[in-house]
């Protein structure tokens, strides 16, 4: 890996930081709707004078520019600001959102790798048979099904019938691991706290299958189609004509050729779900980003708004990158 | 081969352990109950918020002076009672033997600062608080001496005004805010209510547990006074509805907050959960812009608040939970409230009729309203259809909603607004703030002047002569109070529903299994 490739990420990164925070700042000035007025109420008792007041005391009443200018500066300086509606520093809040994000992120991807790999592996070499057909009619449904009703029928199936699992939250109040890393799971490996372990995991069952699942179905459809491409290659028929057992060809041999655009998409769905799905949030009441970011949204709270969506690109164009690497390790022939 | 195996091995007893695992239940700690709200928390400084679920977080860590029962009275609490000083000044008579959770004394210099940081300019660290517009037009607090806190107003207030100012903010200990600092205070807030403190993450849950020091609570609240009964109430931050009502009947959560209409008839088929109304206080209306035509003519307004079918609206909206309003504007104060006030009762005849008399045909028009009130806004339109006006209905956020509408550039509104206060200035927001635009001479000019007339008889004919300037000129048609509807499972213990949607938990108990 250059030097140069290196410096030409960094500064792609920096343009695209500074482009994003510009439209952000923009688009959420032409927004209607005043944060101090939801935030202050609209009663007898609070006058022009303390509206004007608390937009003094924000700095909401200085020139766009100079608004501009001091978040930029604030960036510059790793001070994201802070929220309006709660008067707390916006870093401290995307640090309390993101181990939640995170730790659902990565459960998500285990279980969508885990199924989709081996399913769309199974699909393509029983290309057009019964079961290739089965899996990828399933496939489609899973595809096809809005998260926040798979969410609630997985609610009430295995919460409200069952009774198997909690429909809430992270964990049960009394079993959160001492705080190490901020991931429960790992937290109370950590630890050795096999009761929130328990917890934790219960907890995240139904949201990971719910994100999963959506995203197995895809990882099966890519895998089924490039290793359909891949097995009528000459070096996999020449594999098999001199004799190596068929599934050693389609593990060391085809599914190492497919493994790029299953990185892509590995990369596409970290980004997706990193930038908290506010759906999958909402239904499972898991305190990620996705909310911190529409709540946000909702109250005009620039700061909190601003400084999220640059977080959010900064982690984008660091995937990006992390991909990139990870291409030119799975393929030699890959050089930047 | 035999590694092959011993994967294999591992991978079912992982598994196996992981099924086991999965279905065990999960014993919950002796008497914690566990609330869910409707969306996060933002702070827990008890003066820098307006939000419903922050302020039932407070509210069970933090005493006022006085505060409002579920039947919508408004009691003493930390306060003993009130006296008039004289037209501009109350004195507030404190209990004493009061503690805050730290031990320390609660006293007039607790009251003072805490109404101080509030109604003072920049008296927040720099700010001014967000609660300064419930506290009528309280200036000052001073003390007179240990339990006796002087309340300086700018203008006479009315008794229950002073009384609602004081309902409004909970008192926090000075000592201790003065030695943490606001952040320290917030990372772990100190009151004096029947919980205290114990670990918060806002987007999460806030857990809080009894303090055994408690005074005891208001002595007209219904149940028992002393301590609370539960050890520990857990605050679950739930933003769906509908995973809020599953979480209810899975067990996950004793109490739900914001149940919709059509979520009762759920609730009510559900064995070990229970629907609990209580009275509402968030009055919906229908406002126009009157500086725009034809709506600049009383004519037109009249009759379109006699196409509205308020019984209608009420079952089918709300399935018979709410209270019809037939646009007489309620107030919380039954000084204010006459019989002599003439409802609209639904008469599309009488409305076709107006709407000739004041010679305007094809009506059209666009009611902008809250994506949350969209059900009674097209219940609107559907009636206005059948004496021929043509009115769609646009949604919008909230933010985008309350700018439009101040700016005047919308033709009529179904919105909202909370009432729990017995200010009589209140129920007629809707005119004032330029919802309605309406320039009528008399009723600004009580508006101006009524709050400041120092004889009560007279502030109150005042008032009540501003209600039927409404009733009579319609610059906005009140539509209903829906009730509050709230859930609990079956063990939860004398919990009802507060007209303000504060979920006191302080009485409530869960039956032993």
């Amino acid at each position: 890996m250059s030097v140069e490739f290196l410096v030409k990420r960094l500064v792609q990164l920096l343009v695209l930081a500074f482009v994003i925070a510009a439209t952000v700042f923009v688009l959420m000035r032409l927004t209607p709707g005043d944060p101090v007025a939801l935030m202050m109420g609209q009663d007898f008792g609070v006058t022009q004078a303390d509206i004007d007041r608390k937009r003094e005391a924000l700095g909401l009443d200085d020139p766009l520019l100079v608004q501009f200018g001091r978040f930029m500066g604030g960036l510059v300086t790793g001070d994201l600001g802070r929220s309006i509606v709660s008067d707390r520093p916006v870093r401290e809040l995307l640090l309390e959102r993101f181990p939640a994000t995170l730790e659902l992120t990565l459960v998500a991807m285990v279980l969508s790798f885990g199924i989709g790999v081996p399913v769309g592996v199974i699909a393509a070499v029983k290309h057009n048979s019964l079961f290739d057909r089965l899996i990828m009619g399933i496939n489609f449904l899973g595809l096809s099904t809005p998260s926040f009703w798979q969410g609630i029928m997985l609610i009430l199936l295995f919460s409200v019938t069952l009774g198997w699992l909690p429909s809430l939250g992270r964990t049960t109040y009394g079993f959160v691991p001492d705080h190490v890393t901020g991931l429960h799971v790992l937290d109370s490996l950590i630890t050795g706290n096999w009761e929130a372990l328990k917890y934790s995991v219960r907890h995240l069952v139904l949201p990971a299958i719910t994100a999963g699942t959506s995203y197995s179905a895809i990882v099966a459809r890519v895998v089924r189609s490039s290793l359909l491409e891949i097995m009528r290659q000459d070096y996999i028929r020449t594999g098999l004509s001199k004799g190596l057992p068929f599934w050693r060809v389609v593990r060391v041999h085809a599914l190492r050729n497919a493994l790029i655009p299953m990185v892509t998409v590995a990369g596409l769905e970290a980004g997706s779900l990193l930038s908290g799905s506010v759906v999958l949030e909402t239904v499972f009441s898991w305190p990620g980003l996705g909310r911190l970011l529409v709540d946000g949204i909702y109250a005009r709270d620039y700061a909190l708004v601003q400084s999220t969506v640059i977080a959010l690109c900064v982690m984008f164009v660091m995937l990006s990158f992390v991909v990139d690497v990870i291409y030119s390790l799975i393929d030699p022939r890959i050089k930047w | 081969m035999r590694i092959k195996l011993h994967r294999r091995a591992v991978v079912l007893a992982l598994g196996a352990l992981l099924v086991t695992q999965l279905g065990l239940g999960y014993a919950q700690a002796q008497k914690t109950i566990r609330v869910a709200l409707t969306g996060p928390i933002v702070t827990l400084d008890p003066a820098n918020y307006r939000n419903r679920n922050t302020e039932n977080v407070i509210r069970n860590m933090f005493d006022g002076l006085y505060t409002v029962l579920p039947d919508g009275r408004t009691v003493p609490e930390i306060a003993e009672g009130v006296t008039q000083v004289d037209q501009f000044t109350w004195d507030f008579k404190i209990r004493e033997g009061i503690t805050f959770h730290n031990g320390e004394a609660l006293t007039a210099d607790d009251v003072a600062f805490t109404f101080n940081r509030v109604v003072k300019e920049g008296a927040m660290e720099g700010q001014t608080s967000p609660r300064k517009g419930l506290m009528a037009s309280l200036q000052e607090v001073t003390v007179v001496d240990d339990y006796t806190a002087r309340f300086h107003f700018a203008a006479p207030e009315t008794e229950l005004s002073v009384k609602s100012a004081a309902v409004f903010m909970q008192i926090m200990p000075k000592d201790y805010f003065e030695e943490v600092g606001v952040d320290g205070f917030i990372a772990h807030p100190v009151g004096a209510g029947p919980f205290k403190f114990v670990e918060a993450s806002y987007a999460e849950r806030v857990v809080l547990e009894r303090y055994d020091g408690y005074w005891g609570g208001a002595p007209d609240m219904p149940g028992e006074p002393g301590p609370a009964k539960l050890d520990r109430v857990v605050f679950e931050i739930v933003p769906d509805p509908a995973s809020r009502l599953a979480a209810l009947r899975a067990g996950d959560i004793d109490i739900m907050q914001g149940v919709l209409a059509d979520q009762v008839s759920v609730i009510e088929n559900t064995p070990g959960v229970e629907v609990k109304t209580g009275p509402g206080t968030n009055l919906y209306f229908f406002g126009f812009n009157t500086e725009l035509a034809p709506f600049d003519d009383p004519r037109v307004r009249r009759a379109l608040a006699y196409a509205i079918d308020y019984d209608l609206l009420v079952e089918a909206v709300y399935g018979g939970r709410a209270d019809a309003l037939y646009g007489i504007p309620l107030s919380w104060n039954s000084e204010i409230q006459h019989d002599g006030l003439e409802p609209f009762t639904y008469d599309p005849e009488r409305a076709k009729a107006l709407l000739a008399e004041a010679g305007v045909t094809n009506l059209s028009f666009t009611i902008d309203t809250l994506g949350d009130n969209l059900l009674l806004a097209e219940a609107i339109s559907q009636m206005l259809g059948e004496i021929g006006v043509d009115a769609q209905v646009r949604t919008w956020e909230a933010g985008a909603l309350q700018e439009a509408v101040g700016q005047g550039s919308r033709q009529a509104t179904v919105h909202l607004w909370g009432n729990a206060s017995g200010d009589p200035q209140w129920p007629l927001w809707p005119v004032e703030p330029g919802y309605s635009y309406w320039r009528h001479d008399e009723f600004l000019q009580i508006m101006n002047t009524a709050s400041d007339i120092a004889d009560n008889d007279q502030r109150i004919a005042a008032f009540r002569r501003a209600y039927e300037l409404v009733v009579e000129e319609v610059p906005y048609v009140t539509l209903v109070v829906p009730q509050t509807v709230e859930a609990a499972r079956g063990n939860v213990l004398n919990f009802q529903p507060h007209p303000g949607g504060r979920v006191n938990m302080h009485r409530v108990d869960l039956a032993t299994p």
